[in-house]
């Protein structure tokens, strides 16, 4: 393999890794303070990414819309809260994650039935497409903006989480729910600002997944929710900066399978996938956690 | 005396199970009182009916004049009543500072705060110098310490102590006590103090009950339950 | 389109569910005036509502103008259509009240519960076809009663090949996926009408259904030592949007050519980057089929907006075809199509037709689409010279 190719499929496995690792952090903040796993998460994005369809096809700029496409992100991560987590507090697991199951299913239908079980593409405009030419390396533009925006979304979530008093209470939280109510911290609003960091992740991580594909459909939150799994488990359910190693780890797995095996194997990319994230469990039961905590002290 | 908490017939329990059969017990102001009993007591179910983890059926408690039966545990640290829960329960991830800044969730005035945890690392010394360092890799008397620094940073007017002496070696058991004495002699701070470690409890304690089977079997002086040879008359039989 | 399927554990599966219904089953009458049913037990809510939704638009529109028109031998047609989303309990449920109520033909869904479904419809001898699903190894394993109506995949790929060597293109490198025996047939009927023809096949590489992001592929591609003279691949959409635009950020212009799944208006949505792709299709409007142009017309008028695929004419043609039959036996049994449909004639909107009595598939031409300044235009009707052998045939 030559160095050009190599740096390039290291910058695919970087920008791919950059969305498994924001949506593994959306998914883990909400886990993290619940100790509950929020099946509809998927949707989230679904419904970001049909928020931005109306608009472009209204006539608005792409990236303007992706502001609102987040909004609508972090609406939705509320009403999920809204309607399956918080009239069943206190409830089994059990009956929770039916529920959020139940929502999943709900909208998926909704939209289906309402707009339709079509794909509808959204128009991504082209320079997006565009690629730097940096001497013999090919740098392709929207893997470029999709590794920044997510450092940016990352770093500021890291300076929140250590500097300001709730993103504190929501480590906390994460590590001991009950004491941290004990220190005063209000349980309802804290579960409200898990929802809507969970949203603005999922939102963020929308738009740049939207953004490759350039389509929706009803169902296409269940790849990200099912990625995004995944890399929690594998980086520890709950922990935050595990969620994030977990998430890069996965893209390098699937990038490196697809690389590096003999194209008769590539067929079992997601099932050799898998095998390697048990691997993995096997030796670290706890994921990469551990490895999150020593890096934290 | 100034009564800072009273509390009249409690019943309080896990859903269909009661536990605290209608309880009557008074604290006050200044004073250190203990609870003392066998494991499964209730000891800790009255401590969490008391902060609002749990909701009591019946019975009134009146906290500094107010009625606090049934608010949350977040209403009532604002109060002024705070807990330090059983197994110190640090945030071991987080930094000792940042446990410390949880411990101020609760005040409006934070600025007060952050001069008060200089004072208070003069009275633990061992958190000003570990200050940014994980609050696991504290050790089990360290992080005792840590847990009732950060309880005191919300600056209680009484303070709840669920077993400070559970799991520490004997001579930090004896330091942690007495700490204990020290910040009521200096702070004027009153203190609830749930323990099964009765001589070393009722050592620093004015005053004391035991808890049997969710009731009060006896209540005191310090000396007068002393008296009672409690590990053979009260506790011995639970403890089996 | 494309078709999975486990016919051993969906024959298994339905001979069970035969079991519990086959006490229920009552065949309806024949009576003078009663409807003739044809039902429609597919997905129209699930994944492959993309292909079988657009059949029942298609399809309606047909029985309309039929039942219109004095319906077949006096009797009116009654089309039902009940969704299986996809779900091989459901569709069995389906069609079994289809086959209750006396269905004497199904159109069956394009998804993998076809096999299952299929199974069940012969069992009681109902004629079934295979909806969307162009993999040619369908009917084969099914029996007597299946019928495959609308174009093969081993006949579009034969048809992509000599296209593209009458071109002049030589070299080809082939994208294929063994997720789906669509994605994993197509490449290789490609391959042997390509090679037989003189074709060089440069590279091939695997990629992932419904994966969203073709970088990798996309990066090998860019790095091959020498462009080929075009890209072969089954990708469909959405993935072929996707795979296209990775393709284009990477630098790289060499030509695409696809097949049927690739052709939807969603195509049109990678923009520049879906310009030139060239793909294999069951038929499109150009400037000298009229036909075609009514039938779209006629269906907006019906429906109220213009078809959503051109997938809607094969529904459309389906009905038709089946009409046909029932006249030209003067009979409208189960049997009687069976019979009928064994070396049927048809001329649709979507083309003429032959049925194959040995294969019980359709000959039909097969026409080339290319995107041109953002639409898909029609490019070239073609019948291939060498067709590829259909394992099991």
């Amino acid at each position: 393999m030559t160095v050009e190719l190599l740096v390039q499929q290291l910058i695919n496995a970087l920008s791919l890794g950059s969305i498994y690792a924001l949506l593994a952090l959306g998914l883990a903040v909400v886990y993290s303070v619940l100790g509950l796993l929020n099946f509809a998460y998927g949707e989230i994005i679904t419904i970001a990414g049909y928020c931005m369809f109306f608009l472009v096809s209204g006539g608005m700029d792409f990236w303007y819309a992706a502001i609102f496409g987040v909004i609508a992100a972090i609406a939705t991560s509320l009403l999920i809260q809204l309607v399956a987590f918080r009239p069943l507090r206190g409830a089994p697991a059990n009956a929770v994650i039916f529920a959020s199951f139940a929502v999943s299913i709900i909208i998926k239908a909704l939209i289906s039935n309402v707009i339709s079980p079509r794909p509808r593409g959204i128009p991504v405009p082209s320079w997006v497409d565009g690629v730097i030419q940096l001497g013999s390396f090919r740098l392709p533009i929207l893997a470029l903006i999709t590794i920044a925006i997510a450092v940016v979304a990352m770093v500021a979530l890291t300076w929140a989480l250590h500097y300001s008093t709730p993103g504190l209470a929501i480590r906390a939280a994460a590590e001991d729910f009950t004491v941290t109510r004990l220190m005063g911290a209000p349980a309802g609003r804290l579960i409200l600002l898990a929802f809507v960091l969970s949203g603005i992740l999922a939102g963020i991580a929308g738009v740049l997944w939207i953004a490759r594909t350039g389509s929706v459909s009803p169902a296409m939150g269940f790849t990200p929710l099912l990625q995004s799994f995944i890399a929690i488990v594998l980086g520890g359910l709950g922990n935050l900066r595990g969620a994030v190693i977990g998430g890069f780890a996965l893209a390098f797995i699937e990038v490196a399978l697809q690389v590096l095996l003999p194209t008769a194997v590539v067929p079992f990319t997601a099932a050799l996938t898998l095998v390697a994230v048990v691997v993995i469990l096997y030796f670290r039961p706890q994921g990469f956690s551990k490895l999150a905590q020593e890096r934290v002290a | 005396m100034d009564t800072l908490l009273d509390v009249r017939g409690l019943v309080a329990g896990y859903g269909p199970i009661t536990v605290l059969h209608e309880l009557s017990l008074h604290v006050g102001r200044g004073e250190i009182v203990a609870i003392l009993g066998a494991n499964g007591a209730g000891k800790s179910t009255l401590l969490q009916a008391l902060v609002g983890m749990i909701r009591p059926t019946a019975g009134a408690v009146a906290f500094d004049g107010h009625d606090v039966n049934g608010n949350s545990p977040e209403q009532i640290v604002r109060r002024g009543m705070t807990l330090v829960p059983e197994g110190r329960r640090i945030f071991s991830k987080l930094s000792v500072m940042e446990n410390l800044r949880m411990g101020a969730y609760s005040r409006r005035d934070r600025a007060v705060a952050l001069e008060q945890m200089d004072r208070y690392f003069e009275l633990f010394p061992v958190l000003a110098d570990r200050r940014n360092q994980a609050a696991g890799t504290l050790s089990g008397g360290e992080q005792q310490q840590l847990a009732i620094c950060r309880a005191l940073l919300s600056n209680p007017s009484l303070l709840l102590l669920d077993e400070p002496s559970l799991g520490l070696a004997p001579v930090i058991v004896d330091k942690v006590f007495e700490l204990i004495a020290t910040l009521r002699d200096e702070t004027g701070l009153t203190i609830v103090l749930v323990e099964q470690s009765v001589v070393d409890a009722l050592e620093i304690a004015d005053r004391a009950y035991v808890l049997s089977n969710g009731r009060f079997t006896a209540e005191g002086t310090s000396e007068q339950i002393a008296e009672l040879d409690l590990e053979a008359n009260y506790l011995g039989g639970d403890n089996a | 389109m494309r078709k999975t399927r486990s016919v051993a554990v969906a024959a298994g599966l339905a001979s069970l569910a035969l079991v519990v219904t086959a006490c229920s089953s009552t065949p309806a009458g024949e009576g003078e005036g009663d409807p003739i049913i044809i039902g429609h037990a597919a997905d129209f809510s699930g994944d492959y509502s993309f292909y079988d939704s657009p059949m029942r638009a298609g399809a309606e529109l047909a029985i309309d103008e039929i039942n219109k028109a004095g319906g077949v031998l006096g009797r009116p047609l009654e089309y039902r259509a009940i969704d299986g989303r996809d779900d091989q309990a459901e569709t069995l449920r389906a069609t079994e009240e289809l086959l209750d109520a006396g269905a004497v033909y199904l159109i069956g869904t394009t998804g993998s519960p076809w096999a299952a479904q299929a199974t069940l419809s012969c069992e009681a001898g109902v004629p079934i076809s295979t909806g969307d699903g162009t993999s040619p190894d369908l009917v084969g394993q099914i029996g007597e009663c299946a019928h495959h109506v609308i174009m093969s995949d081993n006949v579009q790929a034969a048809v992509a090949a000599e296209y593209a060597l009458e071109q002049g293109w030589t070299t080809a490198f082939v994208m294929r996926s063994s997720d789906d025996p669509y994605t994993d047939g197509v490449p290789n009927y490609f391959t042997d009408t390509f090679t037989q023809g003189g074709g060089t096949i440069v590279g091939e590489t695997e990629f992932r259904i419904g994966a969203g992001d073709y970088n990798v592929q996309a990066t090998e591609i860019a790095n091959l030592p020498e462009q080929p003279d075009f890209i072969f691949t089954p990708i469909f959409v959405s993935d072929t949007q996707v795979f296209l635009r990775q393709l284009r950020a990477q630098g790289v212009t060499t030509q695409v050519v696809g097949a049927d799944g690739a052709v939807d208006a969603s195509v049109l949505d990678a923009g520049d980057a879906a310009e030139g792709l060239i793909a294999t299709f069951h038929a499109w409007p150009n400037d000298g089929d009229a036909r075609i142009a009514k039938f779209i017309d006629d269906y907006t008028a019906f429906h109220g907006s213009a078809p959503e695929s051109m997938v809607a004419g094969l529904g459309y043609d389906e009905i038709y075809l089946i009409a046909q039959i029932i006249e030209a036996q003067g009979e409208a049994s189960a049997e009687a199509i069976i019979r009928g449909l064994a070396d049927a004639q048809f001329t649709g909107v979507t083309g003429s037709l032959t049925m194959d009595p040995t294969t019980r598939r359709a000959n039909k031409e097969i026409t080339l689409v290319k995107i041109e300044n953002g639409e898909i235009v029609y490019l070239d009707s073609l019948s291939p010279k060498h067709v590829p052998a259909v394992p099991g045939d």
